[in-house]
């Protein structure tokens, strides 16, 4: 017998913990809701010999039809009928979260509640009555304090119990609204409950759905036989009360609860919490920003710094399997391994460690409750490009590495809002590309190399920026979705909470990025090794190369900067060894040389450009096809990105030209 | 007394809210939040100022629990005063 | 003790003291560092060595950064003077600034060690002394600051 038991509850209240809690990780499956690009949760979990699905519902504020997330939410429960609802309320914040409560109540759902965080409302000086609160509710509630385990036990003991009890006793709703508002739903209920939806839905449920006029519940009555009726009843109830049903619901569910919280919740003195002191200074008018950069310039030096020893290991480790699969009798598949595997996907792994910091770093930041801060801040830099707030940290994950930063756009609300950050995202300059600037900048700018690459920065920024308005007034047009954004208490966050997060994220990126990057690799390899015995330039990306270099020639790309160009796609710093290969020449300098007696600097920082703008690679455009959810965009994306390279491109060889270079 | 948007209210006031002036949608979701008729809110932060046009987000507790949005927003609650 | 005009007066020196450590040595490592960033190799002011240990690095960034914790320390003196409890928030934050770069410096510090042992290439003339930089020993001096700001709690009455 196996329970399904689904978890929900507002954002920041420690549903995940929760979740992890009750799921032991090797069970936890994360996929996406069908058809969505919302993340789903679910596991499996044995308690007292009987065996829970756990499904962990998307985090929301409500159950309207309006957003993604919230109609996931709801028609989870209404049409998949779980046995138990876990509702996971932040005890600290009580008033606010039982408004869910209300709706998961008509939505008849088999209730429990997991007080959760009572330690931090303790801290507050809150005093819950759990006992009389349970009564008022009719539900029963156990209290939590989920990060130090406290109440598991005894939640999933409730659980067990609410499920064998469900459908033996008939709930009785013992929340009512009022005379007025009870007598229109009755009428409403009178007219549908003999009619099939009342079959499947619940009738109170759906009455009080009609009456808010919600846009999915109205669909579906839309050609019934009693579809005039109701709506003229639902004309009628906006005179009836005096005002949108919806507000007057809104506000009778906020009156009852505040009548309910009067007898079970004592709030101490106001105190001045560590949260108070601390955004003070995190979103003070003039410290904030300086902050912010400090702060995030912290990460990424720690992410790049500190990984570097390990990628070299990566790095040695991977040679080692190459030098060893030399040794394999058949020489194609010794080739295949050697170069092809371990050589080119080795390559690409050794980046792994500054990606993983990276997500640690961001796991820190996110789970202590920062982050909320950083994009109330940027909100208004933001808002002036077209752009929501929140897409700012995936903006600025950007530089490091454009897979989690893409990653990060989930929790962007507007659709269109979130589809422009993807769009631009690979515009800003990635670690990969550094290793292509610091060779051609070096070769050909001298000293004033350094500024060279900095300017690349910076076009990255200008064009991401350009680009996001030129959407903003055209193909997505509309104003960024408003910014209303929960700012959850400061919490120290955990070494394990986050190193669990950073390990959770890190193999979602590897395995999206590994399969395509393990593909790539293999094309690349067969590309690039036959004809079998052939150089190079002969080679089938030499002819690909060869082929597409009068597209190119007005950028003054030959065949061969193009061939190293089409190895890119696979990594953008393969570039690097990709023109070494084709030079036939080993080492940087070596190959510094080659391209200095090949191209002139307009050529070079045409390069550098194009390299920064055009086709992200393999693993980026396998992140917007799973982000975005459809080919549509992610086509869009590489032509896009294609297109304004090349013009970009153009316009460099332009201004060189006129400055005498030919 | 007087409604004024929430905009207005320097930071560490208090304020009723009397109504919400925008689209169903909005409206609807700021009450799921907490922004309901006569609900109290006490601005903890504010980057914004009465000049129209000027001024930035807001930060202010509603319920409890701490919201911020932006401007745009703040001079669509109309609140009036409360003495503290 | 609650946090009164005295104690107000301590902490406000304390913390003025740190913010002007802080500032100074963020000036330094730009004008040192200044060179490497426009490329020209050429800096307001060279490397500072004091018995082999490079006490002032060249970074430009790392120098703001530490101009920016610097920033924090000194802001927080005014409120701090007068005894108004919201200074601390910025003794707080400011320790909580310096101890961040702390760590991140102490972990690139042993992660160089790491690429030290395995003797890789980039790290055969390392020692650890060149790791020593001011991110790392200014925090030593802002430990007792953070300790008071985050363990008092009868302060924030």
């Amino acid at each position: 017998m196996v329970y399904t038991v689904a978890l929900i509850g507002n954002p920041n209240v420690g549903k995940s913990v929760i979740f992890n809690n009750l799921v032991p990780g090797a069970r936890q499956h994360v996929g996406n809701w069908p058809g969505k690009t919302v993340e789903k949760k679910e596991g499996k979990c044995v308690h007292k010999g009987t065996e829970l699905k756990i499904v962990d519902l998307p985090g929301t504020y409500s159950l309207t039809a309006r957003a993604v997330d919230e109609l996931i939410a709801r028609n989870y429960i209404v049409e998949e009928k779980p046995e138990v609802v876990v509702h996971i309320i932040d005890a600290s914040n009580i008033e606010r979260n039982l408004y869910l409560t209300f709706l998961l109540l008509e939505l008849e759902a088999n209730v429990v509640i997991a007080l959760n965080m009572f330690d931090v409302a303790k801290e507050k000086g809150y005093k819950i009555d759990v006992k009389k609160l349970s009564k008022q509710l009719g539900v029963s509630i156990v209290p939590t304090a989920a990060t130090t385990k406290e109440g598991m036990k005894e939640l999933k003991d409730e659980i067990v119990y609410a499920a064998q009890k469900k459908g033996l006793v008939k709930v009785k709703p013992v929340i009512t609204y009022g005379e007025k508002i009870e007598d229109l739903i009755q009428s409403i209920v009178d007219i549908i409950k003999d009619g099939m939806l009342a079959q499947k839905y619940p009738p109170r449920w759906l009455a009080i759905k009609l009456l808010e006029k919600d846009e999915d519940v109205l669909e579906k009555i839309k050609g019934s036989r009693y579809q005039n009726e109701l709506m003229e009843v639902i004309m009628k109830a906006k005179n009836v009360l005096g005002d949108d049903p919806e507000l007057v619901l809104a506000d009778k569910r906020y009156d009852l609860i505040s009548t309910i919280l009067a007898t079970s919740l004592v709030r101490g003195a106001k105190k001045w919490t560590l949260t108070d002191m601390l955004d003070k200074v995190f979103i003070h008018k003039g410290l904030g920003i300086p902050v912010f950069i400090a702060l995030f310039w912290a990460m990424f030096r720690f992410a790049y710094d500190a990984s570097a020893p390990f990628m070299e290991i990566i790095g040695l480790f991977f040679e080692k399997l190459a030098e060893a699969s030399a040794g394999i009798p058949n020489e194609v598949l010794a080739s295949l391994i050697g170069d092809g595997i371990f050589g080119g996907l080795g390559f690409i792994l050794t980046f792994i460690p500054p990606i993983f910091f990276l997500f640690l770093g961001i796991s820190i930041l996110e789970d202590s409750g920062y982050l909320a801060r950083a994009a109330f801040i940027m909100d208004r830099i933001m808002f002036k490009l077209g752009l929501h707030g929140r897409s700012f940290i995936p903006m600025l994950l950007g530089f490091g590495c454009n897979i989690p930063a893409m990653m990060a756009t989930r929790s962007i609300e507007g659709e269109k809002d979130r589809l422009i950050t993807l769009l631009v995202n690979p515009f800003i300059s990635c670690g990969a590309r550094l290793p292509v600037y610091i060779l051609i900048a070096g070769t050909f700018f001298g000293s004033m190399a350094t500024t060279a690459i900095w300017s690349m920065y910076f076009l990255g920024i200008v064009v991401a920026i350009l680009l996001a308005l030129l959407l903003r007034k055209t193909i997505l047009r509309g104003e960024p979705a408003p910014f209303i954004m929960e700012l959850p208490l400061y919490k120290a966050p955990t070494f394990h909470g986050s190193v669990i997060h950073m390990w959770e994220r890190g193999v979602q990126f590897l395995k999206k990025a590994g399969t395509y990057l393990l593909a790539g690799a293999i094309i690349l390899w067969f590309l690039s090794t036959f004809p079998w015995g052939a150089e190079v330039e002969l080679s089938y990306t030499g002819q690909i190369g060869h082929a597409l270099a009068p597209l190119f020639a007005p950028l003054g790309f030959d065949w061969r900067i193009v061939a190293s160009l089409v190895f890119a796609l696979l990594a953008k710093e393969i570039a690097v060894e990709a023109l070494g290969i084709i030079y036939a020449v080993e080492g940087e300098t070596a190959i510094g040389g080659a391209l200095l007696a090949s191209y002139n600097p307009v050529i070079g920082y045409t390069l550098m450009a194009f390299t920064l703008l055009y086709i992200p690679c393999v693993a980026t455009i396998g992140t917007m096809k799973k982000e975005s959810g459809s080919w549509k965009w992610t086509i869009f994306q590489l032509v896009l990105t294609l297109v304004v390279a090349y013009v970009v491109g153009l316009i460099i060889t332009g201004i060189g030209a006129l400055l005498g270079y030919v | 007394m007087m409604e004024i948007p929430l905009a207005m209210l320097p930071v560490g006031a208090k304020g009723k809210i009397t109504r919400i002036r925008g689209g169903r949608g909005l409206v609807r979701r700021l009450s799921d939040m907490g922004f309901t008729r006569d609900a109290e809110v006490t601005v903890v932060c504010s980057h914004s100022s009465p000049n129209p046009g000027h001024g930035g987000p807001l930060v202010v507790e509603v319920k409890d629990s701490r919201i911020a949005f932006g401007r745009g927003i703040a001079v669509k609650i109309m609140v009036q005063e409360v003495d503290n | 003790m609650g946090f009164n005009k005295n104690v107000g007066k301590t902490i406000a020196v304390y913390s003025f003291v740190i913010g002007i450590l802080y500032a100074i040595f963020g000036i330094l490592e730009i004008l040192v560092g200044w060179g490497d960033f426009v490329g020209t190799g050429v800096s307001f002011i060279q490397p500072i060595e004091l018995a082999g240990v490079n006490v002032v690095p060249p970074d430009v960034f790392g120098g703001i950064m530490l101009l920016i914790i610097g920033a924090v320390y000194l802001t927080g003196v005014r409120e701090q003077t007068k005894a108004e409890r919201e200074g601390l928030s910025f003794l707080l934050v400011g320790s909580l600034l310096a101890a961040v770069f702390f760590m991140v410096y102490l972990v690139i510090m042993l992660a160089n060690g790491v690429g030290y042992v395995f003797q890789f290439e980039d790290w055969l003339e390392w020692i650890w002394l060149d790791d020593l930089r001011p991110g790392i020993w200014l925090f030593l001096l802002a430990l007792p600051g953070a300790y008071l700001a985050f363990t008092k709690k009868e302060w924030r009455e």
